[in-house]
């Protein structure tokens, strides 16, 4: 009899309780993914030819990125902004390098090291507290013909947050 | 500070260690470069032409708004591609400014040496802007290669904005494209 009872008051708790630990899942799961992408640091990039715009944003090591084409000596506008979450963690000494730079196929997964003649490359560096934002705005002559890979980064993130953040789109100039 | 102290017959720009290294090396105190101390910010601008020949500016501050030191010029032909590269370092030691920015920008002017700045609305060979919280020995870099098609006299300039003083900061080269 106590046995039966026992079973029936589980069975009723077990109802009441499964949607309960379902809902609470859930909203503990989306409370997460909101704290997640509130905390998460955003590097985002846009390049723009006569024809077309391509955005990129926190990018990651996938084989396929945006591809803009454009011609040789035609102007490129290019728009990149780099943003801490407000409740990221303060993070100092973050430096932004974009370049752009040749490479050998687009799409391609090594990264070339920009080199002296690499068309375009900048540099700064700032501390990034909650919710601090750069960005950077700046016209360029599509160089000569050929597959190059648009990009900017973060180099000194990964001491506060694991990980480097870019993004990146490939330009085929012809 | 000093300006407009030319520099005829330097290595080519071109065959210089990359400038991210070296920048980021100047950050780790690897290597102290040899920058013009200024009162807010140092710069150092170049500006190199495809015969190895390279010119360099140093900080200079406005208002007036073309500063008082005199530009160096740079020659070069229509259609030779030219390279210009600048860093700047916020020397001042207190207090961050925050949504500071940086603008440079190559465009026609009139004559070279003129002590009025040209329109931005024609003759933009290039272009660029950064914004930024600038906090003390914050460095800025970027070096970009360009071709001048049309003959003429061009100014290129960097410049600091919004850095919450009385004045500002910048660097300035003409080109005397034949």
């Amino acid at each position: 009899m106590l046995a039966a009872l026992q079973a029936r008051a589980y069975r009723k708790a077990s109802a009441v309780r499964t949607p309960v630990m379902l809902a609470l899942s859930a909203t503990l799961w989306a409370g997460f993914s909101l704290c997640a992408s509130a905390q998460e640091f955003t590097v985002e990039l846009q390049a723009s030819s006569r024809s077309q715009t391509q955005t990129a944003r926190n990018s990651q090591a996938a084989p396929t990125r945006p591809v803009l084409p454009t011609g040789a000596g035609e102007p490129i506008r290019v728009h990149w902004f780099a943003s801490n979450a407000e409740k990221g963690p303060a993070i100092s000494d973050v430096t932004l390098h974009v370049f752009l730079e040749k490479e050998n196929a687009i799409g391609q997964a090594a990264v070339p090291k920009p080199s002296a003649q690499a068309p375009y490359e900048s540099a700064l560096v700032m501390d990034f507290e909650p919710g601090a934002r750069s960005t950077g705005d700046f016209s360029l002559q599509a160089p000569e013909a050929g597959n190059y890979l648009l990009r900017v980064e973060t180099i000194g993130a990964s001491k506060k947050l694991g990980r480097e953040y870019f993004a990146a789109m490939d330009v085929k100039i012809q | 500070m000093r300006s407009g102290v030319s520099a005829p017959e330097r290595p080519r720009l071109a065959d210089r260690p990359i400038f991210l290294p070296a920048l980021l090396a100047a950050l780790l105190g690897i290597v102290t470069p040899p920058l013009v101390r200024a009162e807010h910010f140092d710069i150092k601008l170049l500006a190199a032409g495809p015969d190895g020949v390279t010119q360099e500016a140093y900080a200079d501050q406005s208002p007036p708004e073309c500063g008082l030191n005199p530009r160096p010029v740079l020659k070069a032909r229509a259609g030779q591609k030219i390279t210009m590269q600048f860093i700047m370092t916020n020397v001042y030691p207190h207090g961050i400014a925050k949504n500071a920015g940086v603008h440079y920008y190559v465009v026609r002017e009139k004559e070279a040496g003129q002590k009025t700045l040209p329109p931005l609305s024609q003759g933009v060979v290039t272009e660029g802007t950064f914004t930024f919280n600038l906090k003390p020995k914050a460095r800025i870099g970027a070096r970009e290669h360009f071709v001048i098609r049309e003959p003429g006299v061009y100014l290129l300039r960097v410049e600091s904005q919004r850095t919450q003083r009385d004045h500002e900061h910048f660097s300035a080269i003409d080109l005397l494209i034949q």
